[in-house]
């Protein structure tokens, strides 16, 4: 399949796996101060939406940045309560003229209170929470009062929500686009969770290696799209079932709903939003007073050029601007940190040196286990002449203490990499340090009589930064620790025989058993 | 005595071996007092801290009450200036501050490198025999002759020190002969004394002494002070036995103790036992020592003694304190207490948790990797924990219980684990500050996730320690 994306190339190969999915904005803003040479720490954590996440800083000299998700702390806390409350939202929007849909939150749920306070607004309608999150309790294209006061009930009495919003209904596609200072950085819309024919396989074969693709894209990691009831039906309205096999091309819509997280895909819509449109999201972001930065939602409707200004998330997730399925990726990250700290626009370190990355293990394990305040990271490796290499040989000494000597010269020479146990005896070495000191370490494990086969080659992969021991081939190292076991115990019964031989009693029985070897003789 | 004293236990010492250990069971008083701690890679700008050895990873930390802060190294504090860290590590130089305010220290002279052999020989002749002959530079008991009395002696130990062990400057004192004993001074105050003896063992009628010296080993291993520091089957260890007219295969007689070495230094395997009454004169002269080098607010003073006199050998800017904590034998010292009452007098008598730690090994490993630069710990919660085991039964595996187990455990400040067993059930260790929170997590617990189906929940007792934050176990 011809590749349709375009992601960023200081991206490629350095988010680690265990920052894939939801981590994503995180690690890519971390990633980018921390390649600037900005000091990176990682602090204590928050719940958000169900899911703990660390708060970091990003810090030069004075200037400390502390952020939570995509929010630095500089944005105000009367622009955060402002964008939670939508009607505040729309108030502050209105008043520097953004375009923004008329509507007003219900004072009484009254029947007839509420035909009073809506006779402005013209059919269709929506209805929302005042402070909701996510798409949650949010009804759109409501057609007449019934199905409205019906609604309103499901809110309240189902979903327990006493403060709604009632707004007209703006026919288009919703667009999310990120604003930082004065510019539009990158904006996406989302197609729903969809397979598209190639008049060959079936929906359900579509569908399995559409997901193949998915948990391999750092973005959409975990977000699998799986086949329900949901998915059936909107088969079902289609004339299709999961077997059929859609003609080459076709596309087959699997949900109604389009966020990514319940599997749809970003599409880069950058270029979809004319100049005008654009103005107004700058604009929407400055009407609200200390917030710098947000994701605004929009809707915008080609045919007939309206949009209108939903609502402004001051944390929004970044990862769908990073990973569209289609179209180009947008540098938010560079953005940020070019915004907050001017001083270090255009500077990289990675072009001068081979790339480096941080770990995000720990992260997980230490400040996520709460075990861990914070931890600063160390920083960026910048010194002239840096290079990286692939070292392989082999070498029959034991784990631990080839790992030691490897890691102590790693140590003393300020070399990057990892020792990788690739097969038995087999040893990887990539490492990333001075030129002149990584010839000199591979003359050193080349002079050593336990290690042969030294092979040098070039590496251009990204380099893990600090040293890490990895064994992939598990089997050999637990039965090596059984044969350490077998030498403890021979070790232990020699100690014994010593033992027994020191003793009065087998010096005194020595010549029993002299005279018992001359018999048995 | 037992291995561990109770404020310990084996988990949580492992992998803090000899002077990281000093490092440790200071950091862990001083957090468990609530201080914030916080581990470094290398010495942060904002310290001038001095390092002396190999590497400072693991061993150098801060803490800080919010108002000040102090580095720590090793067992050393900030306090303690490095002008004074200087002068301790040169036994000469220390001797003439030492005589200069009028501590008793032996007589002896420092020979450098514009001196010959003929030059030490002459002038340790020219002294009372016996003598000691040492670097002036060195620690850790590294090339100590002691009790030297002829020239071809003292022509091997000059030797030995300058070519084997490569140090030039050599130090030549009368020896003193009493016992060896190590003070520990925190704010002018002697906190804790004890005596070191030369690595000995004692005779049965049956083994050999190289089967002795073995069990000897075998039972130093059990204590997390002395497991590195053993007895080692070295030339000098056979000459010392030679000397008495002895070799490893000779089986002394039952209740003989047979001396393996002059030095009692702990480091080369001797044996420490800790005094509870230090003479007065002992007490006097270790203070006065301590005075007589420039700001030095903690530190070790070796000296000799007997009824009568007591005479300063050297002094340590950065002694090791678990010899005090965990000595060979005798009741354990607790200095690590004494020195954070120096440094944050406000925390003094703080009721401690003993029943909270962290994990040094991990620590150790983010910072020896370099994976951090550095790293503060999670404050351990400010009162003594309850702690309990639950066990749940019912629909608990797979299906995000253990994650929803941890969230609410963070957000109650519980710490503990949780964790699925092979039977279906789900474990969880918590510990918490009052029974009221206990009470309220086992109800959420009880509730579960939403795709959870909790049908029981077994609560039992657990006294074991906790590991700070609240882990969901593989």
């Amino acid at each position: 399949m011809k590749k349709e994306y375009e992601w960023l190339p200081e991206l490629n190969g350095t988010i680690p796996n265990e920052a894939f999915g939801y981590a994503v904005s995180v690690y890519s803003i971390a990633y980018e101060a921390w390649r600037r040479g900005l000091t990176v720490s990682f602090k204590n954590i928050y719940h958000r939406s169900g899911k703990f996440e660390p708060r970091y800083s990003i810090s030069s000299g004075d200037n400390k940045l502390v952020f939570t998700h995509t929010r630095p702390n500089v944005v105000s806390k009367e622009a955060i309560d402002i964008c939670v409350n939508k009607q505040k939202t729309r108030e502050f929007l209105a008043e520097k003229n953004v375009n923004v849909p008329q509507g007003l939150v219900l004072s009484s749920l009254n029947e007839s209170e509420i035909k009073k306070s809506i006779n402005h607004l013209d059919f269709p309608l929506v209805i929302k929470p005042l402070d909701g999150k996510g798409g949650r309790g949010v009804i759109t294209g409501i057609d007449d009062f019934k199905e409205l006061f019906d609604n309103i009930n499901y809110l309240k009495n189902d979903l327990n929500i006493n403060e709604i919003i009632v707004e007209e209904y703006i026919e288009g596609e919703d667009y999310r686009a990120f604003v930082i200072g004065d510019k539009v950085i990158g904006a996406f819309r989302r197609l729903p969770p969809h397979v598209i024919g190639d008049g060959k396989n079936s929906i359900k074969e579509l569908l399995k290696r559409k997901n193949q693709i998915r948990v391999k894209i750092p973005g959409t990691y975990n977000m699998k799209v799986t086949i329900n009831e949901e998915v059936k039906r909107e088969l079902a309205k289609q004339d299709y079932n999961i077997n059929s096999i859609p003609s080459e091309g076709e596309f087959v819509r699997l949900k109604t709903k389009n966020n990514v997280s319940s599997g749809g895909d970003p599409i880069d819509a950058t270029q979809e939003l004319p100049e005008d449109v654009k103005k107004d999201l700058v604009q929407a972001v400055k009407s609200v007073p200390g917030l710098l930065q947000g994701g605004v939602d929009v809707i915008y409707d080609k045919s007939t050029g309206r949009h209108a200004v939903l609502e402004i998330n001051t944390r929004p997730s970044i990862r769908n601007h990073l990973y569209p399925i289609k179209g180009k990726a947008h540098p938010i990250p560079r953005a940020i940190i070019d915004y907050y700290f001017p001083e270090t626009t255009g500077i990289d370190y990675s072009e001068t040196t081979p790339r480096y990355y941080f770990d995000y293990v720990f992260v997980k394990e230490h400040i996520l286990n709460n075990r861990l305040k914070s931890f600063t990271l160390p920083d960026h490796p910048y010194e002239p002449n840096l290079i990286s290499r692939k070292i392989e040989f082999y070498s029959k000494q034991e784990i631990d203490k080839l790992q030691k000597f490897v890691r102590r010269r790693f140590h003393k020479m300020l070399f990057n990499g990892e020792l990788n146990l690739v097969k038995k005896n087999r040893y990887e070495i990539t490492i990333a340090g001075n030129s002149q000191d990584v010839a000199y370490f591979i003359d050193q494990l080349k002079s050593k009589k336990y290690i042969s086969k030294v092979k040098e080659s070039p590496y251009t992969k990204p380099i893990r930064v600090g040293f890490t021991f990895n064994d992939h081939y598990i089997g050999d190292s637990k039965m090596l620790k059984k044969v350490s076991q077998k030498d403890k115990e021979i070790r232990k019964l020699k100690k014994e025989i010593t033992k027994m031989k020191d003793s009065k009693s087998w010096k005194l029985t020595a010549p029993l058993r002299k005279l018992k070897n001359k018999i048995n003789k | 005595m037992s291995n561990f004293p109770y404020w310990l236990t084996k988990p949580m010492m492992a992998g803090a071996r000899r002077f990281n250990l000093d490092a440790f069971l200071l950091a862990l008083e001083g957090w468990r007092r609530g201080l914030t701690l916080r581990w470094y890679h290398e010495v942060p700008p904002e310290s001038n801290i001095k390092l002396i050895g190999f590497t400072p990873v693991g061993k150098i930390f801060s803490l800080s009450d919010g108002n000040k802060t102090h580095f720590f190294y090793r067992s050393r504090g900030d306090l303690v200036s490095n002008k004074a860290v200087d002068i301790a590590g040169d036994k000469f130089e220390t001797k003439k501050l030492l005589l200069q305010s009028g501590v008793n220290t032996p007589v002896g002279q420092n020979f450098n490198s514009s001196h010959s052999i003929g030059d030490i020989i002459n002038y340790a002749l020219s002294l009372n025999r016996p003598i000691t002959i040492k670097p002036t530079l060195g620690s850790l008991g590294n090339g100590v002759f002691t009790n030297v009395t002829t020239e071809a002696d003292i022509k091997y130990a000059v030797n030995y020190i300058r070519n084997e062990l490569d140090y030039i400057d050599v130090l030549v004192e009368e020896y003193i002969t009493g016992d060896d004993i190590r003070v520990y001074i925190v704010g002018g105050e002697v906190v804790a004394a004890t005596k070191r003896e030369p690595a000995s063992i004692i005779g049965d009628g049956e083994h050999s002494i190289e089967y002795l010296i073995e069990c000897r080993n075998k039972e130093r291993k059990k204590n997390p002070q002395l497991s590195t520091r053993l007895v080692k089957i070295t030339d000098e260890l056979k000459n010392y036995l030679n000397n008495q007219g002895l070799t490893l295969q000779a089986v002394p007689e039952q209740g003989s103790k047979i001396f393996l070495s002059g030095k009692a230094n702990v480091s080369s395997g001797g044996d420490s036992i800790n005094i509870s009454q230090v003479p007065e004169h002992v007490k006097e002269q270790a203070i006065k020592a301590l005075e007589a080098l420039p700001d030095i607010q903690q530190g070790g003073v070796d000296l000799i003694y007997d009824d009568q006199q007591a005479s300063v050998l050297e002094i340590n800017a950065t002694a090791g304190i678990v010899l005090h904590i965990l000595p060979a034998i005798g009741e354990p010292i607790r200095v690590e207490e004494k020195i954070i009452d120096y440094y944050f007098p406000e925390t003094k008598g703080f009721n401690l948790d003993n029943k909270v730690y962290f994990n040094y090994k991990k620590v150790n490993e983010l910072l020896t990797n370099q994976l951090v630069s550095d790293l503060q710990i999670t404050k351990p919660p400010k009162y003594s924990l309850i702690t309990r085991k639950f066990i749940v039964k019912g629909k608990v595996q797979g299906v995000s219980y253990r994650r929803y187990v941890q969230k609410h455990a963070i957000e109650l400040g519980i710490n503990g684990y949780v964790k699925n067993l092979k039977n279906g059930n789900v474990v969880i260790v918590l510990g918490a500050v009052d029974e009221m929170r206990i009470k309220e997590f086992k109800e959420v617990c009880k509730a579960g996730s939403r795709r959870s189906v909790v049908q029981q929940l077994i609560e039992k007792e657990w006294d074991k320690q906790i590991n700070i934050g609240f882990e969901v176990r593989k």
